[in-house]
């Protein structure tokens, strides 16, 4: 499976960027595998960059400590929702400890996308968002927000009480695309502009990819958004681009 | 308007940029020419001037096809540019980050072609370490030869030279004990020589964060079994385990390039018994199907023969063929990104600062510091004696007690009275007795 990523990473109006992401590609004896994550601090509380940082270095060494071995040794899905979900509620209680050794509260949104094997799963706290785009500009979210509506967080990964994370898993057939964006990416735009520019047919290189995220993310702009944007978007393709390694 | 160094040389573009300086690409008006100009920036004290001028003294002297040549040297207010001859091609990073790796035979080449360029620049007198081999500083020109460039880190005389004692290389390709010690010497060469061979080979980065260095043969299995074992002796801890010239490691280079043709019919012999046994087995299966079974043979005595050929070339293939398998991939890095405003780096990051804090501390550097600061230095333990960060604002629970230790050696001369004061949320103001302490001498 031919795997084209691209990454934006913004701190717009704000002073600093409280938004993190993480994306690796790596390829193993099971074939090629994925880890994109998006993570976006809570604005209102302090320390938004840690706590965003922190839970996406906590999935960088889960995914090549656990995860990967996993996946090597032919593991399905189950087993990786329980690694993630070990990761979640670890992340959780070393928050918890921060946070009380400081005293104060802090916390993140978190969506993670894996894939392996044509396979995908995802896991998701807050109001970050994971699109699926497929042939024929159709989307579909992935996740369902875990907001009030306003600015409000029902769920979120921090110095609160564990929540379990929304897991969703499914296959991969033919071309699909992948976009996972913090609320200052996708906020002031709508599903048929994100499908209209990343379509899956034309994404083909990573430059284009950068170029196309960076495109929907000045139309928000100009519409008025002043958020930490953050986007990254992964195309999986049919056939392998290149010759297979060894 | 473009800028002009030296009335000479027109800048055209920036070719790379670093902490010590920057590298442009100008045109020589005078001979109408393109050159490499290296400004080295900011070189305001004496000891960073004469570190640049150091590359320029090692660099006059050396006279090789793979080297770059000086054609001029001089300082422009508190810049000093370098002229080098200009490199047309690309770098091996870049090769590696198109192409993944690099041919066996290419490979083999290059490292030759690299143990030559390094052994003359051991051979000089005093020898010259180039210290920082790595496939940025090895440029690829069009014809497939190779070049050396970037000699910041190279340095005349290691051997009884006291005074060079810098931390130079790139981690990943340095030596371990040009970190440890900082004492560099041919067999540091002949290690980065190593891990640049092992990455043209495999395409992994020695400086991937996750990845530690295998030995080649279990990334592909083409690869010689001779190459891989030069490559874990280039690359030993102990540098006298390590070859001791680019000449015996250039001699065992061209020795795995030798085809060894006992070594492949080994192979082919090995892996066309496992197959014949496994095609009796298949025939001794089907044929007596073909000409039929009485009912009261099957299974047995029919399978008898079948599983005892499948048996053979399951325990055959077990004991002969289990290491014999082409393609046999660990895990390879293919991207990474990882974008954080996080102001504490990870505990990866945190290791490699732990070492280098260790290494300060090792060399009583962070003894002076603090004495240097005026201060007098309070740690804070908890019950169980870990030491606390006494940071301002911070909020610290405790059900017991509070430790606050004065390490003797913060101590100024003389007596010094010591008390405590809090505050609590109200204002209100506790103190303790007054302590008079003084130093032992």
């Amino acid at each position: 499976m031919r795997l084209v990523s691209g990454v934006y990473w913004d701190k717009g109006r704000r002073e600093e960027n409280q938004d993190s992401l993480v994306l690796e590609q790596v390829y193993t004896r099971g074939g090629r595998v994925l880890l994109a994550a998006v993570s976006d601090g809570i604005g209102g509380l302090p320390e938004g960059e840690t706590a965003s940082g922190f839970i996406v270095e906590m999935l960088l060494e889960t995914f090549y400590h656990q995860a990967l071995s996993l996946i090597e040794r032919g593991k399905g899905k189950r087993a990786l929702e329980r690694c993630l979900l070990r990761c979640f509620f670890e992340t959780n209680q070393l928050l918890n400890q921060y946070a009380q050794g400081k005293g104060i509260r802090l916390g993140a949104t978190v969506s993670v996308l894996l894939i392996w094997r044509r396979n995908y799963l995802v896991a998701h706290l807050g109001d970050s968002r994971i699109y699926r785009l497929s042939r024929h500009q159709r989307i579909r979210q992935l996740t369902q927000d875990h907001s009030d509506g306003g600015n409000g967080l029902l769920k979120c990964l921090g110095s609160f009480p564990y929540q379990r994370p929304d897991l969703s898993a499914g296959r991969i057939r033919g071309k699909a695309g992948f976009l996972l964006c913090s609320d200052g990416f996708f906020r002031c735009l709508d599903k048929s502009t994100i499908a209209e520019i990343l379509r899956v047919e034309e994404t083909e290189g990573e430059e284009q990819i950068g170029k196309r995220l960076k495109e929907l993310a000045g139309l928000g702009i100009r519409q008025g958004e002043t958020d930490n944007s953050t986007a990254l978007y992964v195309r999986c393709g049919t056939q392998s681009g290149r010759r297979r390694f060894g | 308007m473009k800028q002009i160094l030296c009335n000479k040389y027109e800048v055209q573009k920036t070719i790379a940029e670093g902490g010590m300086g920057v590298v442009y690409l100008v045109k020589d008006l005078h001979l109408d020419k393109p050159a490499a100009v290296k400004v080295s920036k900011n070189a305001k004290s004496e000891s960073e001037r004469a570190y640049i001028l150091k590359e320029v003294e090692v660099l006059k002297k050396l006279s090789h096809p793979s080297l770059p040549a000086v054609i001029d040297f001089f300082q422009e207010g508190e810049n000093i540019c370098l002229v080098m001859e200009y490199i047309e091609g690309i770098t091996l990073k870049e090769h590696l980050a198109r192409s993944g790796r690099v041919q066996l035979h290419q490979a083999v080449r290059w490292a030759v072609e690299l143990t030559r360029t390094l052994g003359y620049l051991h051979s000089r007198n005093p020898p010259v370490i180039y210290r920082d081999l790595k496939p940025a500083n090895i440029m690829i020109q069009a014809d497939g030869t190779i070049r050396l460039v970037d000699f910041g880190a190279a340095f005349a005389g290691a051997y009884g030279q006291e005074g060079e004692q810098l931390l130079v290389g790139t981690p990943g390709y340095g030596a371990p004990e040009q970190w440890q010690s900082a004492g560099a010497g041919k067999e540091s060469d002949i290690y980065a020589l190593g891990a640049v061979l092992h990455e043209m080979l495999t395409g992994i980065s020695p400086q991937s964060r996750f990845m530690e260095r295998r030995p080649v043969r279990e990334y592909d299995k083409s690869i010689p079994r001779e190459l891989e074992k030069v490559i874990g002796v280039c690359t030993r801890r102990n540098p006298s385990e390590r070859y001791r010239s680019m000449e015996q490691l250039r001699e065992a280079l061209l020795n795995c390039g030798r085809k060894k043709w006992g070594e492949q019919l080994r192979f082919f012999i090995r892996r066309g018994v496992g197959r014949l046994l496994v095609l009796a087995a298949v025939l001794r299966t089907i044929l007596p199907f073909l000409q039929g079974v009485k009912a009261a043979d099957f299974p047995f005595p029919c399978l008898e023969m079948p599983l005892f050929y499948f048996g053979a070339a399951f325990a055959y293939r077990a004991l002969f063929l289990r290491n014999m398998r082409e393609r046999k991939v660990r895990v390879r890095q293919e991207k990474s990104v990882f974008l954080t405003q996080k102001k504490f780096p990870g505990i990866y990051v945190a290791c490699i600062f732990a070492l280098f804090l260790s290494a300060a501390a090792a060399a009583g550097k962070s003894a002076s510091a603090r004495e240097d600061s005026g201060k007098l230095w309070v740690e804070m333990r908890d019950d169980e004696g870990r030491k606390m960060l006494l940071r301002e604002g911070t909020v610290y629970r405790t059900d017991k007690r509070i430790r606050f230790d004065i390490p003797a050696r913060d101590m100024p001369e003389g007596e010094l009275a010591l008390w405590l004061m809090a505050r609590d949320e109200k204002g209100a103001v506790y103190e303790s007795r007054v302590f008079l302490i003084e130093k032992e001498n």
